[in-house]
């Protein structure tokens, strides 16, 4: 997946942050997330407004933050498995997925798409309708299991 | 059974023995021939308090223990399928409530209306058009200022025309994905059903479940504060695998007392000769105890998470209960056939004392209630990530 051309590119356009918006977004409704486009995978041409570039700037520095790289991977993974109803890209890290159509059969799919991405078992206690019920969830399971490095993958 | 279940359950067991014998077992031929609802049978739980025995005492109900509900519906199993099942079917719905919405105002009040009023509660969890997954919904509510509406096909509805109140499945919202569900309680001023279809079935035909058209129209308090996902996990399934193989253990029970009581006629008839199938019997009892201790296991089991939503919703808790619906479904039709071995004609007769025609009959609904593939499936998805216990 080549989902890091989209904000390479966006980070160019904008200015050079000389503070930390991304911050703010810890653990909150991840309005960057939300409201952006990125990635985008509405087939537009990669046009966007000052508000999205903002965002796209948020993210991209709150990333180095928050191992976004895992969130990646982790929104990858859904992206393949859980089939939602709307764009694993664009919701927030604290949405519930269930009630986005995540089912119990897929669900089984994922984990095991997760262990195979970030080459983790996931034990038995977290075998658990919570552990993936979002994606900041699925997050702190993966961080928990891969000793807190952001992957265990390339 | 520890002296503790028994002082709980004050008298309860000995009531439903009571009642199974003398009422449901008169009864049962009847109930079976004519498919008719067994209401003698409810008449006389009404009337000992028995359809609260599962509600807690702080709501005026009975204070019963899972082990107890465990315990009386093997008691009736032995006697009335049909009532077992209608009266097993009634406490899963119970459980729901004291367990995901007993904080709600309206649910409080619901279950001291309940265990005062005796009310029966049935159940619409299935739908046309999911193929038979109850964690699926086509259905939605649909809100509309302070009240829902909810209209649904369901394509059974077990003692839907004599039940006080259904607990219906339905999606949160008509955006939600069928699985996103919620649970509603629905009360007989508040529902109509358009019977769809018959109940002309091989077995649990005293249970009286056609199918339904259900409409209805309730209050936004009528949701269950949990989602569906949680109660059905946590609740609705694996309390409806301890109380439905609990009635089958009861039939089971029954089987093998005919087969008993047979072998030890035809042991009188001729003493110092053991009869040739007394082995065969010896075989069917030792059957007959790995069944009991299974369901008596699974009960510990259960009790032990403890009401606890984390112990009750892992993997490996949802492969043993379903584990346990596989073995007892199968094992009761293996317990019954084997006893009509035992008995030979005398048990193939339908005007014999040993007759096991209804029984067996019975019997074979029990892979079917939920169908067994649907939970091998079920199971063989969770092993592939379940780690060992």
């Amino acid at each position: 997946m080549n989902l890091d051309a989209p904000h390479a590119d966006t980070a160019k356009q904008t200015n050079s942050a000389s503070h930390w918006p991304g911050v703010v977004l810890v653990g909150g409704e991840c309005a960057a997330v939300q409201l952006g486009a990125w990635p985008s995978t509405d087939g537009r041409d990669g046009r966007a407004t000052v508000g999205e570039n903002c965002h796209r700037r948020r993210v991209n520095e709150f990333s180095r933050y928050k191992s976004q790289t895992m969130i990646d991977k982790i929104r990858n993974t859904l992206h393949q498995y859980a089939h939602l109803n709307r764009d694993v890209f664009t919701i927030s890290e604290d949405a519930d997925l269930y009630a986005y159509g995540l089912t119990s059969h897929a669900t089984v799919n994922l984990m095991l798409g997760l262990e195979d991405t970030f080459q983790v078992e996931f034990p038995e206690r977290m075998l658990r309708r919570r552990t993936f019920e979002t994606i900041a969830n699925i997050h702190e399971s993966i961080v928990e299991l891969t000793g807190g490095q952001p992957t265990a993958t390339s | 059974m520890p002296i503790t279940v028994m002082s709980r359950s004050f008298g309860a067991l000995e009531k439903a023995q009571r009642i199974g014998l003398e009422i449901a077992a008169p009864a049962a031929d009847s109930v079976d021939r004519e498919a008719r609802f067994p209401s003698e049978s409810f008449e006389a739980l009404r009337a000992e308090r028995m359809l609260g025995i599962f509600i807690p005492t702080e709501f005026g109900g009975g204070g019963c223990s899972i082990a107890d509900v465990s315990a009386i519906c093997t008691a009736l199993g032995q006697h009335c399928s049909a009532t077992a099942m209608i009266f097993a079917m009634h406490q899963i719905q119970v459980a729901c409530i004291v367990r995901h919405a007993r904080e709600s105002e309206f649910f409080a009040s619901y279950l001291a209306e309940l265990a005062d009023t005796q009310s029966l509660i049935a159940s619409a969890t299935s739908e046309i058009g999911v193929g038979g997954d109850t964690r699926s919904s086509v259905c939605a509510i649909e809100r509309d200022s302070g009240s829902f509406s909810i209209k649904k096909q369901a394509p059974v509805i077990s003692y839907g025309e004599y039940a006080d109140a259904i607990l219906a499945t339905a999606r949160r919202t008509p955006d939600s994905p069928p699985s996103d569900q919620v649970l509603v309680l629905l009360k007989r001023d508040e529902f109509t059903l358009a019977r769809t279809s018959g109940w002309d079935t091989l077995g649990f035909r005293g249970t009286c479940s056609p199918g339904f058209m259900l409409t209805a129209r309730a209050t936004e308090d009528h949701i269950l504060t949990d989602s569906f996902a949680d109660i059905s996990s946590q609740t609705m399934l694996p309390v409806s695998h301890i109380v439905w193989t609990s009635l089958w253990l009861g039939i089971a029970t029954a089987a093998v007392g005919r087969a008993r009581a047979y072998i030890r006629a035809e042991a009188r008839k001729s003493p110092g000769k053991t009869p040739a199938a007394s082995v065969r019997l010896a075989e069917v009892v030792s059957k007959l105890q790995g069944m009991r201790a299974l369901v008596n296991d699974s009960v510990r089991d259960y009790e032990a998470t403890g009401g606890e939503a984390d112990a009750a919703s892992g993997m490996n808790f949802a492969i043993r209960m379903n584990n346990l619906k596989l073995s007892c479904s199968t094992a009761v039709v293996d317990i019954v056939s084997q006893s009509m071995l035992i008995c030979g004609m005398s048990g193939y007769r339908i005007d014999s004392k040993f007759s096991l025609g209804r029984l067996l009959r019975d019997a074979y609904g029990a892979a079917l209630m939920i169908n067994n593939d649907r939970i091998y499936g079920a199971n063989a998805a969770m092993l592939l990530v379940s780690k060992d216990d």
